[in-house]
């Protein structure tokens, strides 16, 4: 188990490596990356020191080397508006956006689980149906569309729920069960599948023949076991919920890490937008780590391949 | 054992032809007719409108759609802030949509069928950092990658292609190679390679031909997906730059006028929403009949 999470390990040291690297090597695909880094209101002055301070008169090597001292140190540069630290920015959206994450986590949790076990275990009656209809429709409708829509009916036409920014419990209703239907679906059609493989299998033919009543069968021994499916993709998840975090920010003007990439976009905000790109991709590749445990952990015959 | 004794039955397997009518019969018309109508409506939008995409005409902003009371079928599905027509920005806005999808689908899988295939074949090393890389690739979150390419190089058409496109791939190419670590190790490779083929031949005449159905499948469920990520980045403003008519980019300009004007931001969502479960049914449905074994995919 230790060989395979140093072997694990270094793999995502790599991984976050190339990552730099893209990153670096993007920011040079328009020549002299001082430019980007700036807009019009800076003066040439503020475009040298910067350069100064990059190494970017110096040979590529050194720069790669402060590139990466800067970010390891904390120092993620300052945005183009304003040149206030980027990291301040970063630091102040964090909890914001783990908050709506969470909350969408346990919307997926309870809605997911439970129908995608019913409608493998009621395969192919009228809840089955059901739930194929939501997979299809949650993973086919694009979320800030479906925000827009849910903002109308709830907030506008019926006034029962705030849809605008934090606030209260009944803020987060509406942001976090739109950021969680694209994963209900994928989730219930995966769990789905793994149940149908699971129940076929043979110690839940022993479990039965033991004479274990099926609903301990089903929610014990099956549905532990398919879980197992569902924690693999874990990794694919998170980088959806990022994706979709992004949107649904945006249309419900939560103050998330989601929102800065917006204000990003808006202000060709390069240093932000760099900085974002690098943490979430660290934080996808800790998460892929951690699942692959996870999963090693769960299954130890992953472990000797 | 009861199985032992019983006569082996004896199934007559149907003819080619008859099991592409037999598919063909299960094939999902609704979706098939929704794709030729968009479809239709991108490539003939010069000629069913009176209308320009872009043009002004503040005279006639905000007007409803049809079926409303102060609607005409002057504007069938009424026009946005700018007086512009929807119906007509809904047809151009479908080609925009298309042509993007078509040319991102269609450069990640050729990037990705191509390394799919030179993984599968030659495996070790190369096989490793291209599976590497895939991993890489497929679990980073596509759009944020994206913003930050538009962000560098500008909004442009172009530009997006290409952001998308080199993530994409990496889709392609996992479940290619897969597809080619099963062909290898059917005879007719090994006796294409006895009879004196070099491995261009063998992948070019002998293992690519085997997975053009898959490759087909991935196509068609990768477009619906394209067409969201595009309506997502033209929604953020980091897609196609305005004053080209986008799906995402005419939702996002509705946004503020829900309230007074539902129809501006509803009616591309339902576009969109309709071209996208086409795209995910017909997918699905190819998926199952051309190659069962991918079901999992």
């Amino acid at each position: 188990m230790q060989r395979y999470i140093l072997r694990r390990g270094f793999q995502s040291v790599i991984a976050l490596v190339l990552l730099s690297m893209i990153v670096f090597g993007a920011v040079r695909l328009t020549g002299d990356p001082s430019y980007l880094l700036i807009d019009e209101q800076n003066t040439e002055e503020q475009r040298l020191e910067i350069r100064r301070a990059l190494g970017l008169d110096r040979n590529i090597v050194v720069q790669y080397g402060i590139f990466v001292g800067n970010f390891l140190q904390g120092d993620f540069g300052r945005s183009v508006r304003g040149r206030t630290p980027v990291k301040d920015q970063v630091v102040d959206r964090i909890m914001p956006s783990v908050k709506l994450a969470a909350a969408a986590i346990v919307f997926i949790l309870i809605t997911a689980v439970p129908l995608g076990v019913i409608a493998a275990v009621k395969k192919g009656t009228l809840v089955d149906s059901g739930a194929k209809f939501v997979a299809v429709m949650g993973q086919s409708l694009p979320s800030f569309w479906l925000g827009i829509i849910l903002i109308e009916i709830f907030g506008v036409q019926l006034g029962v729920l705030p849809t605008q920014g934090m606030g209260g419990i009944t803020h987060y209703i509406l942001p976090a069960f739109t950021l969680s239907l694209f994963l209900i679906a994928g989730v219930m059609r995966l769990l789905r599948s793994s149940m149908l493989d699971v129940m076929d299998s043979e110690y839940i033919k022993l479990a039965r023949i033991k004479g274990l009543p099926e609903n301990r069968v089903i929610w014990k021994h099956a549905v532990r076991n398919s879980l197992i499916a569902v924690v693999t993709f874990g990794g694919t998840y998170v980088a959806a919920l990022i994706t979709l975090a992004i949107l649904v920010e945006v249309v419900f003007a939560w103050p998330g890490l989601g929102r800065l990439v917006f204000n990003g976009i808006v202000n060709r905000d390069f240093p932000l937008v760099q900085t974002l790109v690098i943490l979430t991709g660290a934080l996808v590749i800790t998460v892929n780590l951690f699942v692959d445990i996870l999963y090693a952990y769960l299954d130890p015959r992953v472990r000797y391949e | 054992m009861a199985q032992a004794e019983a006569a082996p039955i004896l199934i007559a397997r149907p003819s080619r032809a008859a099991r592409l009518a037999q598919g063909l019969k299960r094939a999902p018309l609704i979706p098939l007719v929704i794709l030729l109508f968009f479809v239709a409506l991108a490539t003939f939008a010069d000629f069913i409108t009176p209308y320009s995409s872009t043009e002004v005409s503040l005279r006639d902003r905000l007007s409803p759609p049809f079926w409303s009371a102060e609607g005409s079928l002057r504007h069938p599905l009424g026009t946005d802030p700018l007086g512009r027509d929807l119906a007509t920005r809904i047809a151009y806005g479908a080609r925009t949509s298309l042509i993007v999808a078509a040319a991102t689908v269609l450069l990640s899988a050729a990037i990705g069928v191509i390394l799919g295939l030179i993984a599968g074949y030659s495996r070790g090393i190369v096989d490793t950092i291209i599976m590497r890389a895939a991993d890489i690739t497929i679990a980073f979150p596509i759009i944020l990658f994206a913003i930050m390419l538009v962000v560098i190089l500008g909004p442009g058409l172009f530009n997006l292609v290409v952001a998308v496109g080199v993530v994409l791939w990496a889709r392609f190419a996992r479940v290619i190679r897969g597809e080619v670590l099963i062909l290898m190790e059917r005879d007719f490779v090994a006796r294409a390679r006895v009879s004196g083929c070099s491995s261009a031949r063998i992948i070019v005449t002998h293992l690519f031909p085997n997975i053009v159905n898959t490759m087909v499948v991935l196509l068609t469920l990768q477009i619906g997906f394209v067409i969201i990520i595009e309506s997502s980045l033209s929604f953020l403003g980091a897609g196609v730059p305005p004053p080209t008519p986008a799906w995402g980019s005419m939702i996002a300009e509705g946004r503020d006028y829900t309230t007074i004007a539902w129809w501006v931001s509803v009616v591309p969502g339902v576009a969109l929403a309709l071209i996208v479960i086409s795209f995910n049914l017909l997918g699905d449905w190819l998926r199952e009949a051309l190659d069962p074994r991918q079901r999992q995919v």
